[in-house]
């Protein structure tokens, strides 16, 4: 429906504001308009099942944590009611205090965290239902990509050895076998690592032999030091500027000017490896007018977010203790919230096709 | 196009050569089917030809292999591809990626194909196999024939000159292998492309072949030429060409229209001079059952796999389970063990509800072996294996000489059960539940990888359990075995039961699950090669 790449964007657009911000009216805007694009788009999905499980797990332990919050933390300016104080402890050490004053403030916090967490839990079950996961490998540099597809394959591999598993459990259980103890782990543990060996090896074999790996032979060890040690410097360089940006908040220009030459750096050695594997890429993806509109969106937004998060942060920041007082609203940054909704708005409308 | 001169492997930490001294020739455009009993080598050939051995698996290797002018020895796996293509046994454990298009892209990518010839291949690849609809399928969501078809796309989009199949139609219904064996040979004819392939069902593949290659395995000279030389000479042979040999027919038959013309010519006597050896109606009498399956319903996350099923299975019955893979049959032996409960309706066993009661403690009367003996064997030798069931069930351990006897299996007791063969991997499988000495034994798909020979001591071997009283119900896609054993078929299609009868009468009525010979005859009198013998031999 959408390219990747275009997906990749609306999901730096939706993620930088679920995290940097717990002003509760953008994380409200925020999540209804995931919400719309979850529902629209991901229906046509058959992951969207499996997802919305986890969603509502996820909505279960929001409600847990705004509990917990409010039951513990004490602090806060207005207190709404008093209950009795049950503390738990171990000994003389107290591990953990229930109840006692229960203010606004520690209930006002308790929500936006939780809002922030059902807003990036659902933002990653959308993009997932929305994008396939192989296309993404794609968009990643050529020399990491065999690191990308060897991760993937793994994790493909979780599901299959659960049901080999069970296969197993089920099969060892006619022949009598009941768990007592560590010693009856063994009928279990050694058909698994055989199959999930076997497996191993016919996929190695299949891979082999349709020529995985043959484009990476022609790297000399040297050249391969090299890239890390620049690498590392450059990881290091980024590291350095993002600390001296919090901390030196007078003069920032050295910072930023030492973070986009570690950028630089990087994203050289990126460009310089990836050059020397000979891969090539299958691309069937279209880039439609409408990817333009919801990139440029995502673009726009991205800035605006991006720019009161370096220039401006006390636009974004809501912090409700001591005392509780309602969060400030910059129409600017409510309107970059909706750039998520736009690939809703752009979408192709279904229409019957003549027959 | 392949030359293979005196060829000699061995398996690191083995003694004995798989391959020794072997030269063979293949020309170009050819079709050849490689057989032999299990564990006589053909993987190993087969894996010859694009370097997999001795690149991918070590050991020691001497000769000259030439595929297509170029040496598999030095260029190794990855330097073949692009000329010879690898299908594997296992539909399930030879993909990368979970999207058909990608899939058939990924071999491209790996040699850095050119993204608009990529786009070409792909399509082109589509269409050959005729696998387009299924383009922007995921993987899981296929079935086993249409799997194995993805994977053969997969490495012809390399523009392979060669392609390489070890026993790819092994773990497929019969509909399915006929898909994938038609697909082979369209590509064979049209394409010219070389074809080696490794099989056991020789009656699914020897119609296709323009040579075979018979390895008698231990290293042994092997048999070359076509079919009609090879065949008479090795005692491997498809239930037709038994038949044909028995009776002098020449030239010798390969499909079962050819052996139409013969099978006219032969005088049998009529059905009203032989009575029918079946009893005409062998209604299942509920009394006595020993289990009992009544309205039973289950279904797996929402989709329903078993229908309304009744079924009942009395002391000394053979019952054969057939039907397309995904029709319930492995859910419904499961129920029978205790291992699935059904959602509604029941099971009895003895009479008793299965309902409340321990897996554990049905497994002590209802023996079942599952289609994978790998989730089975874990211990280091097979005694010890033989000694835990034993003990898990409570019994002592010792005498099963003679059930390793009937297997074949009494000179392997001390050896390490991975190390076994498939066929022997299988039996062993069996034997670690049979030692339990069930009254009830499911089987599921027991005939996976087995030679003809393994097949024979198999049927021998559940004839014998027969017998005894006990009851058997074994799950099945080999209609040859179902011929040669089975009284009572059941033929089950979207987990409803759709057949229940006699074997002989299920068969000879029905297209898919039948034998060569009763569709050779069409007469519900012979359904097995000795049948046809006993008739025309007085």
């Amino acid at each position: 429906m959408y390219h990747t790449l275009t997906w990749m964007l609306w999901l730096g657009a939706a993620l930088l504001p679920a995290m940097i911000t717990r002003n509760p009216l953008y994380l409200t805007i925020l999540l209804l308009a995931v919400a719309v694009a979850y529902k629209t788009l991901g229906r046509l999905s058959p992951m969207a099942a499996s997802w919305s499980i986890f969603l509502k797990a996820g909505l279960l332990l929001a409600a847990v944590s705004v509990l917990f919050n409010t039951l513990t933390v004490n602090y806060g300016d207005t207190v709404l009611f008093t209950l009795p104080l049950l503390s738990l402890r171990i000994g003389r050490v107290p591990l953990l205090e229930l109840g006692g004053e229960i203010t606004l403030e520690a209930i006002v916090f308790g929500l936006t965290s939780a809002l922030s967490l059902v807003a990036i839990l659902l933002i990653f079950a959308t993009f997932n239902v929305l994008v396939d996961h192989h296309r993404v490998l794609r968009l990643t540099p050529a020399f990491l990509y065999q690191t990308g597809m060897i991760a993937s394959i793994a994790i493909a591999f979780v599901p299959q050895m659960v049901a080999a598993l069970q296969d197993i459990r089920e099969a060892q259980a006619i022949r009598g076998h009941r768990f007592r103890g560590i010693r009856d782990l063994l009928p279990l543990f050694v058909p698994l690592l055989t199959t999930g060996l076997e497996r191993a090896i016919q996929l190695a074999e299949s891979m082999e032999a349709r020529g995985f790996g043959s484009g990476t032979g022609d790297q000399t060890g040297r050249h391969r030091t090299l890239h890390r040690m620049l690498i590392a410097a450059a990881l290091f360089g980024l590291l350095v500027a993002a600390f001296s940006f919090g901390y030196y908040a007078d003069s920032r220009w050295p910072s930023a000017v030492l973070g986009v030459a570690s950028i630089g750096l990087l994203l050289g050695n990126v460009f310089v490896m990836s050059r020397r594997v000979k891969r090539s890429r299958y691309r069937r993806e279209l880039w439609r007018r409408r990817d333009t509109l919801v990139s440029a969106a995502c673009v726009a937004s991205l800035f605006v977010v991006g720019g009161f998060w370096l220039l401006n942060m006390e636009a974004l920041v809501f912090y409700p203790y001591p005392k509780v007082s309602p969060p400030e609203f910059n129409p600017l940054i409510g309107l970059a919230m909706l750039a998520v909704v736009t690939p809703v708005l752009t979408a192709p409308q279904k229409r019957r096709s003549p027959t | 196009m392949i030359e293979l001169r005196q060829v000699t492997y061995a398996y690191p930490d083995t003694e004995a050569p798989v391959l020794r001294n072997l030269s063979l020739e293949v020309g170009e455009g050819e079709f050849l089917l490689v057989m032999g009993t299990s564990g006589s080598g053909k993987s190993t050939l087969l894996r010859c030809l694009n370097g997999l051995v001795p690149h991918f698996y070590g050991g020691t290797f001497r000769g000259e292999v030439r595929v297509a002018e170029l040496d598999p020895l030095t260029l190794g796996p990855r330097g073949m591809s692009r000329m010879v293509g690898f299908v594997l046994q296992d539909p399930e454990s030879q993909f990368v990626v979970d999207s058909v298009e990608d899939e058939l892209a990924f071999a491209m990518e790996n040699h850095n194909v050119e993204p608009s010839v990529m786009r070409k291949r792909v399509e082109e690849v589509l269409d050959q196999i005729n696998i387009a609809h299924l383009r922007h399928r995921k993987i899981n969501t296929l079935s086993g024939g249409e799997k194995q078809r993805v994977a053969i796309g997969a490495v012809l989009a390399l523009q392979p000159q060669v392609l390489v199949l070890d026993e790819p139609t092994s773990q497929l219904d019969p509909q399915a292998a006929e898909e994938v064996l038609t697909t082979l040979q369209k590509l064979n004819a049209d394409l010219g492309l070389t074809v080696v392939l490794s099989e056991h069902r020789l009656e699914r593949v020897v119609q296709y072949a323009d040579r075979l290659v018979y390895l008698p395995g231990s290293g042994e000279c092997p048999i070359i030429g076509s079919p009609q030389e090879v065949l008479p000479q090795v005692d491997l042979q498809p239930p037709l060409v038994k038949l044909a040999k028995s009776l002098g027919w020449q030239p010798l038959p390969l499909t079962i229209k050819e052996g139409r013309r013969f099978a006219r010519a032969v005088k049998l006597p009529s059905p009203a001079a032989h009575p029918s050896t079946a009893p005409a109606d062998p209604e299942p009498s509920d009394a006595g059952a020993m289990m009992r399956m009544r309205n039973l319903w289950f279904s797996y996350d929402g989709q329903e796999a078993l229908r309304d099923v009744d079924l009942s299975v009395a002391p000394g019955e053979f019952i054969a389970l057939m039907g397309r893979n995904g029709s319930g049959k492995t859910t419904l032996l499961k129920h029978i063990v205790g291992l699935l409960r059904p959602e509604r309706g029941k099971v009895e066993l003895w009479g008793e509800d299965a309902r409340g009661k321990d897996v554990e403690d049905i497994a002590r009367r209802v023996g079942y072996v599952p289609q994978n003996p790998g989730s089975l064997l874990f211990a280091d030798t097979l005694r010890d294996e033989l000694d835990f069931t034993r003990r898990s069930h409570g019994l002592d351990t010792g005498g099963y000489d003679d059930l390793l006897q009937s297997l074949h299996l009494s000179r392997l007791v001390d050896s390490y059960p991975r190390d076994l063969s498939s066929g022997e991997q299988q039996r062993a499988a069996m034997a670690t539940v049979l030692v339990a000495d069930p009254e009830i034994i499911l089987l599921d798909e027991p005939t996976r990888g087995l030679d003809y020979h393994q097949k024979q001591t198999l049927a021998e071997f559940l004839s014998s359990k027969q017998e005894e009283g006990k009851a058997i119900v074994m799950s099945t896609h080999d209609v040859e075995l179902v011929a040669q054993c089975a009284e009572r078929v059941v033929i089950m299609a979207e987990g409803q039961i759709v057949v229940d009868g006699p074997a002989r009468q299920v068969m000879s009525d029905s297209m898919v699950f039948s034998s060569q010979i009763s569709k050779l005859f069409g007469d519900d009198r012979f359904a097995t090669v000795d049948d046809v013998l006993a008739a025309v031999q007085p």
